[in-house]
Formats: structure tokens, C-alpha cells, sequence
């Protein structure tokens, strides 16, 4: 009896260490915050409705990167300043083709399904010894630019569209170089569905000969585009300035050569003071430049340096901050006309610029060693060069556009790059990558437990 | 001028009595000068008694029942014509079970002659064969269709009622009734079991009659179709039904015409509290009686024609037969003295629970303060008192796995008695089984579900502790050990971390675990030997306590209820192998020793009705989860060392060690020979507990909640391991200081002394631990309100309009819930399905998160949603984008409570299709109804019967 029940409790507690020995772990949960990449299912590419300089005179153009799929995207070109949309409905192939409609009625090109991912569109503003390229894009909330004036020889006008189908208001900021300002007149600015607004800085009651404007959307996005005027003997030196992001550390592509004078502005858009250091990168490599290799910059505030005794040659600038995150411009002239560098933002995925003027050429900047493929396409969507541009360690790599060449596709492969194509003749123009509508983040959802 | 006396005796099936009737009739001071039996039909020799008695001319023998008034219309029409002197003859009607004592005649004839207006004469009745409790001396009714005696009940008959005097009716046993009176009033054929000399006496004073008591004369009555005797076969609900419809058909019969509604309405509703308290006193017949009654009350045809008999004879108005009747109060006194003694008797059986069976005999307020377990109890509720500080009250009870509480205790009766629900995009699923408690502790505190929820869960730990020691007490015998044991298991609802993360379900059903197992203890109560025998009745009435419990468990947590069911069913085979028989059982009768087990178990599912039906199609393997949200980001790693420290949580959890203090103690007190057939049992169950929590955890089960697998919380079983630990360890105490230090010292004093050690420091540092960390930090994180004033107003003025609520940013995601109410509430965690699990809504969401266009605002517009909102901090680049969204217009005015945006198409109400259950959950509901009430009414306590 008693050895009966000296088994039970040993089988018992046995069984209970089997148990023990075999319990499994907790299964671990699955949960991903990744955003997840898929295509884009709508795009909208909006360019200024800019026709009141009266000095410019140029087209708009819109197409597809050829490898993407057809389909049918729609133009809408937007008519005067209450925002009444005249649209029509277009095959886009894999071609460049005018946009249609006065350049003062702006663009927006939207596509939808299939037609969403590859779109390109971008303005040519020629005429009068200048050249201006301004790429089409999307809407959002904040646009930071960089290089602007507010003086009379150096002025910049402001173009606001809300493309979108709610109401947008906006404040207007600049950031000079005794700290930011927001003019009355700059704020509270309530846009319309499909309205455009244009805003002279000088005329909101500013002054100063290099500032950077910011526009920060309160409610709802907007497209904001920068004309900055440089008066120079009997025209203007007209420029579309490149919209910033601001980030602690960039690139500014080469100005040319024969820039003369050129003047790098940078804003610190932080809470703290920054201290920026500055790299100058040219086709051999690079290098600090002696005398400006940190410049201190106020938060909000706003630094310019002279680095036209510092770089003479073609050459790249990389700035980086000690925390703070920056937006920064340089400019220089180009005979008469003016040319701005922006700051251009690392590549995440294929870029490209529309070809403008009697030539191009593609600078690529990174930060080490890096590579993209580079393919430039005829206006009827045919491959006429490609190349694997490979970049040493911080170096700038330049490529010259084929003269049949109507806009060029640049995909990053290693690397961290960023990049801008130069236009030159008559005057010059600096216009940035932009992205290609491709994918879009679709941010991860859960539902609430 | 000599009254003429014929001898009226009815009978059926009096055989028992008929001869001593006969006797006493026989033996009669004053002989009737005829007598006529009438026998109604009889199966037993009755009808051949009384032929043999009073021969065969003398007999009338009718070969179909035809009630009381048939048989005495039948002896009527035997007697011969009237004699010369009609107003001197009389008739005495005598049952067969009524025995005249030998004057009965003699005096009820002196009465008569010196009341010469008295038409009908009542004797005082005795009772038989106690002989000296008086039944009645008259009697009266009052308008709820009460028999009024006047008397006490059980009241001895010491001459106190003897004054003779005008009564309303008197007994028709022994009634001594003018002939032409009988045959003129007749007794009414519609009332065959009772009440109606009631009525005969209520027409009888209407017609200008006279009648009156007598009590010199004695007739003593043996009630035998009242009490049943007669029909045994004739079940309670049965002689209720009768007698309460003639009750009514009296009322209403001879009340007044202008009083009639009130009284039906009064009728109608007095029988249905009866019926109510007749159940709470657990007297179902009676109470199904009550209710088939009623039915009688829709007969109008039956009562006109009453009505217009009585109207034909009366001579008398109506207020001066009044007086005869019961004051109106009468039935008011009774109310008040029914429900002293239901109290009485509910407050006995209380007392009985809390004090235990076993240990706390000692009689008296001041034992039961210094009881060991008391002072357990009441060092947990100043605990819980004290984690409960700035969680009680403010609402704010909420986080982790607990919901916030809703508003009122009707919202959680609205839900569970609704086929679908406002939540989310609608859901026709299931309402969870623990709403009902949930309600009814809410409706208790006067419909403050927030203090039932802060109640249900700082409340369950002293509630663990008062059921542990119940339980210990009645295994050990020992106080003490008991007290101690208490104390580390109701420490484990804190400890585990089941209180911290808001675990409703484990802290619940850990709660009344202890009361399931110490009735579970009781099925057994019904065994002749063993060391848990006891009282047959008591063993019937534990299963339905079972029932109750396992339900109570099982809805709060299925996993415990499961675990529960496994360990019952070991204790079972278990008693039914160990402990009496020398040879063990043959397999074939484990079967057997589970049958104990079948009817609580099935009990108790059908106890959950509409959740045990619907539950599987409707939840899969996520019915398996605790009451409360998953939250499976606070679960730990499992494995072999949770089970053994009882960590199934990461957070919230006191240090491991005292966990593992518990294992380490039932391990040594399997050392203990002497109690180690017991200890080995508990082992058992606990063995059952870890393989169902092993077994458990690791499992995902899918939550329709968020459409995604989430591994399960196994709290509730190894609670119900470490109980048994416990209990282990408390089984092997008793004695075991009188064995250690009877010894040499050795080995075993010291592995005693350090287990006596651990177990007593474990419970101080869980104790400690618990003071210092509260009911830590997890809960209290959320609000009651999720929307901001505006929105949550909107949702309660309208709820159909719901708010889809967006949370977080593009980086890192968005967490989304659609809202038709300040916020998701207990209870709604079961309801809940994924909005992006619906088609309607599957490409909407992210639409709107990434490119949001129209299409996707008028998605969310056709299941309901009105308002989108973003909470700050709102992620501005959402917010620009369904700002420049067309459909979407800005509602909020600032952004210190983020973002929100009206939806400008009119949001239609989620519309559910319920399908089947839109007719199938309100029958089950009825079923879980009639289950409960049953089963409820099984399992309270007896009524005292006199």
C-alpha cells in the first residue's frame, strides 16, 4: 500500500517535470512598423502658375519614364486665379510632350492607377540671355527655400497652388540674418481648392538681400515654387530656386566655372545654435576649404559666406551640422543670368530632370563611394545613352547629356547620392533630381486592441 | 319541534380513514337520524367500508369523480322529500378524513337552537390526529384570495377561540347546514378542490343566510386534499394550480362588479411575486403552480355566468357582507412576515458559507473575530484598499488588459441582451457570458458600472483569500494552516501580475476558484465512506452550486474553466481509486466516478447558453481567451520557468522567487508520509493546471479584434497549479510539529525548519512587494474618453456617427479604432472585429493614410464613420493630406486635442446583418433565463419548513 502510493506521488511529480520539460516558450508576436513600399495609386505633379514676370517665356512639358506601364493620365491645366480647372485626358506614352496652356495657368498633371508611377512634368522658362528649369511636384506641407532675396536688386517671388480638393492656409516665414520673421502679411494665408497665389517678398514688407522663405501649411498641403530675380545691367537674371528639406547634412551641386562670386547661404532650421562644417568636393576629390571650415549659425538664423576666393573651380559643396538640421543654397552668375544651387536631398530611388538650354550635363555628389545608372531618353521616350557613373570617395562626378537627350533618369545603386543637372545657354539654370512618382510608403496599420 | 339531522359523510380514496370516521359517527352523544354516504368515485375498498357500515341502501356510489359539489348534489337528490317541518331539517356534511369528537352533533344543534337565525353552523376544527392544534373556527377570506383562520399557525387549542360568532363561511367538514338552505344555495360544481365553502359561505350571508361557529362542537380533520395525502400522485404545482385558481374564481365571483379590474390586475400581479418568491425559497412547483393559475384568470365567460348565478340569489347588499370579510391590510401583514422568514432564511445559509462547515463551529460574534481566516481576509481588503487608492471612483480604472468601465451598469445590459452591437463597424458577434454578473453587481450599486469594475477587480483578492480559507479549513481541519494558505494564494492575483495588467478574467475567476472547489468538495458529500462523505441532500444541492461557479469561472476565464473541469475529473478517479478499497478499481469504473461531474459540467454550459452555442462558429480559438483584452505585448516568455514562479506575465509581476517558494514547499510536503495520499492528489491538480497552461501557451489564437494571432495569457491555469501547490503544502501541516519534535534532531527538522521558513517569508515579501508597487502603473493609463468633449458628445447624442480615430505616424505606423462611444468599454472586447477585416473597408484605410481621395472618405461613410480624428500630437503630414482631402472638412477648432475632420457625406449607420442569430440569440437568451432561474432556485438555500 505504502509503496503504491510512494509510486503515485513519483509518477505524479514526474509527470509534472515532463510537463515542465516540454512547455513551450511564449509565441513571439509578429508585429512589423516597417512602412511597406507599394505603388503609387495616385499622383498628382503641380508646376507654378507663373506667367506675370513678363520677362520669361518658355513651355511646360509632361511624359512618362518609359519603363514605366501606359496608361491614361489627365492634364489639368489650371485657369486663372480662382482655381477653375480646364482638364483633359491624355495618353501619356513613354514620351516627353508639350503640357499645354499659359505658363501664368500653371500645370498639374494627375495619373491614376498604372499611369500614377513614372510621371514627370517640369517648366522651361527661356528668353532674354536666361535660363530657369522648375520640376513639377507634389503637394505638401512645408517648403523650405533657400537663396532667396528680398531687396530690390535681388528679389524673389513666392507661387502658392493648393492643388488639392480642401482649403489650405499657409504661413509665410522668412529666416534672415538677424533670426526669423513672420510679416502680418505672410500670415494666415487661406488658399481655395485649385487656387494659386503669387506673393512678392518685398512686397509683404521685408528686406534683406539673402533670405530663406519657408512656407509651412497650417491646414492642408500646397506646391510652392521660388522665382528669384537678380537685376543685372538691362534684364533680370531669372532662377527657379530648388526647394529644401531640411536635413543635418547635404550637398550642394557645382556651380560652373565662370560663376563668378559665389555666395553660400545656409539657415539653421533647429531650436539650438549649429556649427556647420563645410567640404568643398571637385572631380579629384575633396577638400575643407581653409578660413570657412565651420561657420556658426543662429537657430532660425541665417549665415552667408563668401566662398568665391575659396572655390574657383567646378565644385560641389557638403555641408553637415552638429545636430541641428540645415537648408542651404549657393549662388553664383552666370554672365547675366543668375544660377542657384539647392540643397539637394539624397537620392532614394529614381530621379530625374527635364534637358533644357543648348546643353546639359548631370553632376552626382556623394558622400563616400557610390554608383547610379544614368539613362537619357529622346522626347519620344528612346534610350539615347546610358551609363554606370561609379563615384570615388566624395568626389563630384559629372555626365554630359546627349544634344537629343529630353530628360534623363538617374537610379542610385550604392551609396548615398545626391544630384542636379546644369543647364547652360543662353544663361544658365541649376534644376534638382526629383523623385519619380514610383512607389509610395503605405504606412503600417493596426487596429487599436 | 326536533331538528330532523341527516348525515352527509363525502368520500374518495379515504380508506385510510373511513373506519374511524364511521366510529366517531357511530359514537355520537346525539345520533343523526339518517345518514347518506356518497363516494366519489373511490379506487380503494372505501366505498365497500361504508356499505358494510351503513349498508348498501345508504351508500351512493358514483363511478366518475365529479369533485365535492357533484357528490354532495348527488346525496340530495337520494334523501327523501322534506318532511312536515322544512326549516327544523338539517343536513351534516362530514368528510371521510374528518372524525367528530362524540358532542360535535350535540352542541352544533344546541347552537342552533339558540341561534335560531343561524342557517349554517360551523364546528371548531382540530387538527387530526395531533387532536389539540386548531385548524379553524371559521373562516374568512381576504382580496388576494388568502384563507383567513384568524389563528396562529400550529396554534393549540387552549379554549381561547371559543366565542361563538357570525363568520363569513365555515369548514364544509362538519358543516351543519339547513336543508332548504343547501338545496337552495347549492355548493358551486366549478369548485371541486377548493375554497368552496368559501363561497358557499360568501352566497350563503349575499342570500340573507346566517352563518355561525360553533365551538363547543369538535370535529377534527386530517386535511387530506390539502396536504395531498389523498392524491399523491398529484403533484405540488398541481394542488397549487387548484387552489389558486379557485381563490381567484371566488374573488372574482362574488366581489364587486366596479372592483373587478383592479382586482384581476391585483391577482395577476400578487401571483407573480408568489411565484417569484416562491422560487427564491426554492419551491419551484409551487411558484409553476402560480403561473398556470393565472391562466384561469382569462376565462370571462365562465366568471359571467357566476357572476349572474350569485346575482339571483341575493338579497343582501354588498357592504353589510363586507364586514365578514378580511381587513384589507390582511394580506399586506402576511407580505411583511413572508418576507422576514425568506430573509431569515437566506441570512442563515450566509452565515452558514462564511463561517465554513468544519472549522469555525464556535458559536458567536467575538470566535468569529479572532478566526485566523478573518483576520486574513480583512489584512487583503485593507491591501486592496490600498493598490485601489486614486484607481476608485475617478473612473480612470483602465489599461493593459481592462477596458474602462461604461457609463452605467445598463450599457452592459444593453450589450448583452443586444444581437449586435455599435462597436467598430458593427458586430453581430456574441456579447462575452461575463457581461451578466458584470450587470447585476452594477445594477446592485445602483448602476455604477465604474465602482462594480473597481470593485470586481480590487475586490477579488480578499474574495480569493475568504474562498481559500473556506476551502483549506474544510480540507485541513487545521485554522491556521488555512489562514496561511490563504494568504499566499489570494497574494498570487497581485504577484502574478494579473492585477497590474488588468487581467478582469484571472482576477475573477481566480476569485471564486476556491468557492468552486470547495462545493466541487461537496459533490462527494454524498459517498458513504471516504474522507469527504457527508449528507446525500447536501451532495444534490452542490452539484447546481458547481454549476454555478464553473459558469461564473468558465465566463470569466475558459482556460481556468477548462483546467477545472480536467482537475475535477482527476479528484474523481482519484477518491474513487486511493483511499477505501484495498484492490484498485478496474478501469470500467472511472467512467463511473466521473458520472458526479456530468450534470454540473452540463450544468454549467447550459448555464452560458447563448455563448456555449454560438461561441465556436462565431470565435474559434479566441473564445478561449480571458475576459479583458489580449494585450499580448505584456505577456512573458513562458516556459518551464513561468509555470514554476507563476510569471506568465513580463510586467507587473513581483520577483520570481516568490513564486517559486510555493513548488519548493508542495515538494517537501510530499516528504510527509503520513498525508501523502492527499498531497499526491493536489500534485495531481496541479499537474493538470500546468499541462492546460503549458498546453495554452503555446498557442496563437486569432483576435478579431485586430485580425492578427496572439498568443494566450495562462494566468487562470497556473493559478489553478499554484492553488493546488498550496493546498499540498497546507495538507501536509497538520501534526507536523508534534512529529518533528518528537525526534531526534536531524535532517528532517532541518529541511522542516527551512520550509516553514520559506513559506512564511514568501507571503510577508509578496505582501510587501505588493504595498510598495500598488496596482502599478499599467493601469490608470487610459482615460475613460478617447475623443475629445465635442466628439464624445456627438457619439452619445447620436452613436450611429462614429469616429474612426488614427494614432501615430507614418514612421512607426498608425494604430486605428472606429469609436461610437467615448471609448471602447468592458465587454466590447470580445465584439470587436478588425474594420480593415471588412471589405468594405480593406482598401479604404490605407488609402486614406497614404493617398486619401473621396473614394475612400465615402468607404468610411457607408459603415458608419462621421468623424475622422487624429490625436495630438497629430502627424501633420496626415493631417495636410486629408485636409486637401475632398469629403473631409476640418471639425476641430485647435490642435491641443489633435486633429479631426467631419466626413461631409452623411454617415450611414453601420448596418449589420445578424442573419439567423436576429431571431436565434433572443431564444437562447430565454433558455439561459429559465437555466439560471432553475438552476439558481436548485442551488439557494432550503426554506425553513414548519
Amino acid at each position: 500500500m505504502s509503496r503504491r502510493r510512494d509510486l503515485a506521488a513519483g509518477a505524479v511529480v514526474g509527470a509534472v517535470g515532463v510537463v515542465l520539460l516540454l512547455a513551450p516558450g511564449t509565441p513571439d508576436a509578429r508585429t512589423s512598423s516597417a512602412p511597406a513600399e507599394v505603388p503609387a495609386t495616385a499622383t498628382a505633379l503641380t508646376c507654378a502658375a507663373a506667367g506675370r514676370t513678363g520677362q520669361t517665356q518658355g513651355r511646360t512639358v509632361v511624359g512618362r519614364v518609359p519603363a514605366s506601364a501606359t496608361g491614361r493620365a489627365e492634364v489639368a491645366v489650371r485657369v486663372g486665379a480662382a482655381g477653375r480647372l480646364r482638364t483633359e485626358s491624355r495618353e501619356l506614352g513613354p514620351s516627353l510632350q508639350p503640357g499645354g496652356g499659359a505658363l501664368a495657368d500653371g500645370l498639374t498633371v494627375r495619373g491614376e492607377g498604372a499611369a500614377a508611377r513614372g510621371l514627370l512634368a517640369g517648366r522651361i522658362d527661356e528668353g532674354a540671355g536666361a535660363l530657369a528649369v522648375l520640376g513639377c511636384e507634389q503637394a505638401r506641407g512645408s517648403w523650405w527655400f533657400p537663396g532667396a532675396g528680398a531687396s530690390v536688386r535681388h528679389r524673389t517671388e513666392l507661387f502658392l497652388t493648393n492643388a488639392d480638393e480642401g482649403p489650405a492656409v499657409v504661413d509665410v516665414r522668412l529666416h534672415g540674418a538677424s533670426g526669423t520673421v513672420v510679416p502680418e502679411a505672410g500670415r494666415g494665408i487661406t488658399l481655395a481648392p485649385g487656387e494659386s497665389r503669387r506673393l512678392d517678398l518685398v512686397d509683404l514688407g521685408l528686406s534683406g538681400d539673402e533670405v530663406t522663405v519657408e512656407v509651412s501649411a497650417d491646414r492642408g498641403r500646397v506646391v510652392a515654387a521660388a522665382l528669384d530675380l537678380t537685376e543685372r545691367g538691362t534684364a533680370d537674371g531669372y532662377e527657379w530656386l530648388a526647394p529644401a528639406v531640411p536635413q543635418t547634412s547635404g550637398a550642394l551641386p557645382a556651380l560652373p566655372a565662370d560663376s563668378g562670386a559665389r555666395r553660400l547661404v545656409v539657415t539653421n532650421t533647429g531650436e539650438e545654435q549649429a556649427l556647420v562644417s563645410v567640404e568643398v568636393a571637385t572631380a579629384d576629390g575633396s577638400f575643407v576649404p581653409l578660413g570657412v571650415e565651420q561657420v556658426s549659425v543662429d537657430p532660425g538664423g541665417l549665415a552667408v559666406v563668401d566662398l568665391g576666393d575659396v572655390v574657383t573651380e567646378e565644385a560641389a559643396v557638403r555641408l553637415s551640422s552638429d545636430g541641428e538640421r540645415l537648408v542651404a543654397a549657393w549662388r553664383g552668375l552666370v554672365g547675366e543670368d543668375s544660377v542657384v544651387a539647392g540643397w539637394a536631398a539624397p537620392l532614394g530611388g529614381p530621379a530625374t530632370a527635364i534637358a533644357a538650354g543648348d546643353s546639359s550635363r548631370l553632376e552626382l555628389v556623394g558622400t563616400g563611394r557610390g554608383a547610379a545608372r544614368v539613362v537619357a531618353y529622346a522626347a519620344d521616350g528612346a534610350e539615347v545613352a546610358r551609363e554606370r557613373l561609379d563615384l570615388a570617395g566624395g568626389a563630384l562626378v559629372t555626365w554630359k547629356l546627349p544634344p537629343r537627350a529630353a530628360y534623363v533618369v538617374v537610379d542610385p545603386l550604392r551609396g548615398s547620392l545626391a544630384g542636379a543637372v546644369l543647364h547652360s545657354g543662353p544663361g544658365a539654370a541649376l534644376q534638382p533630381l526629383v523623385a519619380l512618382p514610383g512607389d509610395v510608403l503605405v504606412p503600417v496599420l493596426r487596429p487599436r486592441e | 319541534m326536533t331538528a330532523t339531522v341527516t348525515a352527509l359523510l363525502v368520500s374518495h380514496d379515504g380508506a385510510r380513514w373511513v373506519p374511524s370516521t364511521l366510529r366517531h359517527l357511530a359514537a355520537q352523544t346525539r345520533l343523526p337520524d339518517r345518514t347518506i354516504a356518497v363516494d366519489d368515485a373511490s379506487t380503494d375498498d372505501t366505498a365497500q367500508l361504508l356499505e358494510t357500515a351503513l349498508g348498501a341502501g345508504s351508500v351512493v356510489r358514483r363511478s366518475s369523480r365529479g369533485g365535492f359539489p357533484a357528490a354532495v348534489d348527488a346525496a340530495l337528490s337520494h334523501l327523501p322529500a322534506p318532511g312536515d317541518d322544512p326549516a327544523e331539517e338539517w343536513v351534516w356534511i362530514l368528510h371521510d378524513d374528518s372524525a367528530p369528537a362524540p358532542t360535535a352533533l350535540e352542541h352544533l344543534l344546541a347552537a342552533a337552537a339558540e341561534h335560531p337565525e343561524a342557517d349554517v353552523l360551523g364546528p371548531k376544527i382540530r387538527e387530526w390526529p395531533s387532536l389539540r392544534r386548531l385548524l379553524e373556527v371559521g373562516v374568512t377570506f381576504s382580496a388576494t384570495g388568502r384563507r383567513e383562520t384568524g389563528l396562529e399557525r400550529g396554534e393549540y387549542d387552549q379554549g381561547q377561540h371559543d366565542s361563538a360568532r357570525r363568520v363569513l363561511a365555515v369548514n364544509t367538514a362538519g358543516m351543519l347546514v339547513r336543508r332548504a338552505t343547501l338545496e337552495r344555495l347549492r355548493f358551486d360544481p366549478e369548485l371541486t378542490a377548493a375554497h368552496a365553502d368559501v363561497d358557499f359561505g360568501w352566497r350563503a350571508a349575499r342570500a340573507g343566510a346566517h352563518v355561525r361557529t360553533a365551538p363547543d362542537a369538535v370535529v377534527f380533520h386530517a386535511e387530506a386534499s390539502r396536504s395531498g395525502r389523498r392524491d399523491p400522485d398529484r403533484g405540488r404545482a398541481a394542488r397549487r394550480r387548484e387552489e389558486r385558481w379557485a381563490a381567484s374564481y371566488v374573488l372574482l365571483a362574488n366581489g364587486s362588479a366596479a372592483l373587478l379590474p383592479v382586482l384581476t390586475l391585483r391577482l395577476l400581479f400578487g401571483g407573480m411575486l408568489r411565484a417569484v418568491a416562491l422560487l427564491l425559497t426554492r419551491a419551484p412547483a409551487e411558484a409553476w403552480g402560480e403561473l398556470l393559475a393565472l391562466g384561469g384568470l382569462a376565462r370571462p365567460r365562465l366568471l359571467l355566468v357566476a357572476r349572474r348565478r350569485r346575482a339571483a340569489h341575493a338579497r343582501v347588499a354588498r357592504r353589510e357582507v363586507r364586514a365578514l370579510l378580511a381587513p384589507w391590510w390582511m394580506p399586506y401583514r402576511h407580505g411583511l412576515d413572508d418576507l422576514a422568514e425568506i430573509l431569515t432564511a437566506v441570512g442563515h445559509e450566509v452565515v452558514y458559507r462564511v463561517r465554513g462547515r468544519a472549522g469555525d463551529r464556535t458559536v458567536g460574534w467575538r470566535a468569529w473575530v479572532r478566526s485566523p481566516g478573518v483576520a486574513v481576509v480583512l489584512l487583503l481588503a485593507l491591501s486592496a484598499l490600498l493598490a485601489a487608492r486614486g484607481h476608485l471612483g475617478a473612473g480612470r480604472l483602465a489599461g493593459g488588459a481592462l477596458l474602462p468601465a461604461p457609463e452605467s451598469a445598463l450599457d452592459w445590459w444593453r450589450t448583452y441582451l443586444s444581437t449586435t452591437h455599435l462597436v467598430g463597424v458593427g458586430s453581430a458577434q456574441t456579447a462575452p457570458a461575463y457581461l451578466v454578473p458584470l450587470a447585476v453587481l452594477g445594477s446592485v450599486l445602483l448602476g455604477s458600472a465604474g465602482l462594480a469594475s473597481g470593485l470586481t477587480v480590487f475586490g477579488a483578492i480578499p474574495l480569493a483569500g475568504a474562498g481559500a480559507y473556506r476551502l483549506l479549513v474544510r480540507l485541513t481541519g487545521l485554522r491556521g494552516s488555512a489562514a496561511w494558505g490563504a494568504l499566499v494564494y489570494a497574494l498570487l492575483l497581485p504577484t502574478t501580475g494579473a492585477l497590474a495588467q488588468g487581467r478582469l478574467g484571472t482576477l475573477v475567476a481566480g476569485a471564486l476558484l476556491p468557492w468552486l472547489a470547495s462545493s466541487a468538495s461537496g459533490l462527494f458529500a454524498g459517498r458513504s465512506t471516504g474522507p469527504l462523505s457527508g449528507d446525500p441532500e447536501r451532495s444534490r444541492r452542490a452539484r447546481w452550486r458547481v454549476a454555478l461557479w464553473l459558469a461564473a469561472v468558465a465566463a470569466f476565464s475558459p482556460l481556468l474553466g477548462l483546467a477545472a473541469v480536467v482537475a475535477g475529473g482527476v479528484v474523481a478517479v482519484l477518491l474513487r481509486v486511493q483511499p477505501t478499497s484495498t484492490a484498485p478499481s478496474p478501469p470500467s469504473a472511472w467512467g463511473a466516478s466521473l458520472a458526479p461531474l456530468g450534470l454540473p459540467v452540463l450544468a454549467a454550459a447550459a448555464l452560458l447558453v447563448p455563448w456555449t452555442v454560438l461561441a465556436a462558429p462565431q470565435y474559434g480559438l479566441q473564445a478561449l481567451l480571458d475576459a479583458g483584452r489580449p494585450a499580448a505585448g505584456l505577456l512573458g516568455e513562458g516556459g518551464a520557468w513561468a509555470l514554476l514562479a507563476a510569471r506568465p506575465g513580463r510586467v507587473g509581476a513581483a520577483p520570481d522567487w516568490i513564486g517559486l517558494v510555493t513548488p519548493v514547499v508542495a515538494l517537501l510536503a510530499l516528504l510527509r508520509r503520513r498525508s501523502r495520499v492527499a498531497v499526491t492528489s493536489a500534485w495531481a491538480v496541479a499537474l493538470v493546471g500546468l499541462a492546460v497552461a503549458a498546453a495554452a501557451g503555446g498557442l496563437e489564437v486569432t483576435y478579431r479584434g485586430t485580425g492578427t494571432d496572439v498568443a494566450l495569457w495562462t494566468g487562470g491555469p497556473m493559478l489553478l497549479a499554484h492553488g493546488a501547490w498550496v493546498s499540498a503544502a497546507a495538507l501536509a501541516l497538520p501534526g507536523v510539529r508534534h512529529e518533528l519534535s518528537g525526534r531526534a534532531f536531524g535532517l528532517r527538522q532541518v529541511v522542516g525548519l527551512l520550509a516553514a521558513a520559506a513559506a512564511l517569508v514568501a507571503p510577508a515579501a509578496g505582501l510587501a512587494w505588493w504595498w510598495h508597487e500598488g496596482a502599478g502603473p499599467i493601469l490608470g493609463q487610459e482615460g475613460r474618453s478617447v475623443l475629445p468633449v465635442y466628439l464624445a458628445e456627438r457619439t452619445q447624442v447620436d452613436p450611429a456617427q462614429g469616429v474612426l480615430v488614427l494614432r501615430g505616424d507614418a514612421r512607426s505606423g498608425y494604430e486605428y479604432e472606429v469609436l461610437h462611444a467615448p471609448a471602447r468599454h468592458i465587454g466590447d472586447d470580445l465584439l470587436v472585429q478588425d474594420p480593415a477585416g471588412d471589405p468594405r473597408l480593406s482598401d479604404a484605410l490605407p488609402g486614406l493614410v497614404s493617398a486619401p481621395d473621396l473614394t475612400d472618405v465615402e468607404a468610411l461613410a457607408r459603415v458608419g464613420v462621421a468623424f475622422v480624428l487624429a490625436p495630438a500630437p497629430a502627424d501633420p503630414d496626415l493631417a495636410a493630406a486629408l485636409d486637401g482631402t475632398a469629403g473631409l472638412a476640418r471639425a476641430s477648432a485647435g490642435d491641443s486635442e489633435g486633429a479631426a475632420w467631419r466626413l461631409v457625406t452623411p454617415a450611414v449607420g453601420p448596418r449589420v446583418n445578424a442573419g439567423v442569430l436576429t431571431w436565434l440569440r433572443p431564444l437562447l437568451l430565454l433558455v439561459q433565463l429559465v437555466v439560471v432561474v432553475g438552476v439558481a432556485v436548485l442551488a439557494a438555500p432550503e426554506r425553513a419548513r414548519r
